[in-house]
């Protein structure tokens, strides 16, 4: 049981650590994850229709939600749900889009093409609230579900979708200011 | 008749969730009049698509698990289960 151990330390240590520092930047925190994950495949059972490379960094990413759920638990959600909304904004009186969407040109498709693009995205993922930027990138980097991120942050799913879209919204427009076009 | 403010956020909601037939066909329909909506869509989908290799490039560029974390997981995992 040690050797096994062992060797899955060594053969995917190294790839559930990167993923977990770079979703939580923070070297302790992403060791607990790593450990806590391999604990816990320890405990559970592998389904074999996936890789066992996938199947621990899938139990690595609800690992880095839950993280995300303890961090800064006083933080409401409410307040980024309030306000005007700046999706209706967008539209006028006849509800069609007052700045028309313009197709992206040159979209990277591999990491080794993002270049400079790398700095813009993210500066502009840091200018979304910090609360809404961890849930939008749980839902579009660790790939958590609806009903995970409701239940895990006390959200109505209605909720959820706005405040993706808001996130999504925001994003496209920095990209437009700072890149694209 | 589907306007694009609900439009813009079904095809936002189209990447949270499966759109019912009754929420889909006015949808198609809309994209294939519409081309704002049309570059919405592929605006969104570029971006989930930016997402995926910005987070594996920002993971690839980071250290290894360093030795002593290694060692410290795998006495913790022995200890674990024991």
């Amino acid at each position: 049981m040690d050797a096994k151990t062992d060797a899955w330390v060594e053969q995917y240590g190294d790839i559930l650590y990167r993923y977990a520092l770079a979703r939580v930047k923070n070297e302790a925190a992403a060791e607990d994850l790593v450990q806590e994950t391999f604990a816990a495949a320890l405990r559970g059972s592998f389904a074999s229709r996936s890789s066992e490379q996938t199947w621990l960094i899938g139990i690595l990413k609800h690992k880095i939600v839950d993280y995300f759920r303890a961090s800064s638990r006083t933080v409401s959600l409410d307040a980024l749900l309030e306000g005007p909304d700046p999706l209706e904004a967008a539209f006028g009186e006849r509800k069609e889009w007052k700045e028309s969407p313009q197709k992206w040109r040159g979209v990277p498709e591999k990491g080794s093409e993002l270049g400079a693009l790398r700095d813009v995205l993210e500066n502009c993922l840091s200018g979304l609230p910090e609360r809404m930027r961890e849930i939008f990138l749980m839902r579009e980097v660790d790939e958590a579900e609806t009903e995970e991120l409701c239940k895990v942050f006390s959200l109505t799913p209605t909720n959820l979708w706005v405040l993706l879209h808001r996130a999504r919204f925001q994003l496209k427009k920095c990209l437009e200011k700072n890149w694209f076009r | 008749m589907l306007k694009c403010n609900k439009a813009s956020r079904l095809i936002s909601e189209a990447l949270d969730r499966r759109l019912s037939l009754r929420e889909r066909l006015p949808l198609r329909i809309h994209l294939f009049l519409c081309g704002m909506c049309a570059a919405y869509r592929q605006e969104l989908r570029a971006l989930r698509g930016l997402l995926k290799i910005w987070n594996k490039k920002v993971a690839e560029s980071l250290p290894a698990l360093p030795q002593e974390s290694r060692e410290r997981i795998k006495t913790r995992l022995r200890e674990a289960s024991s």
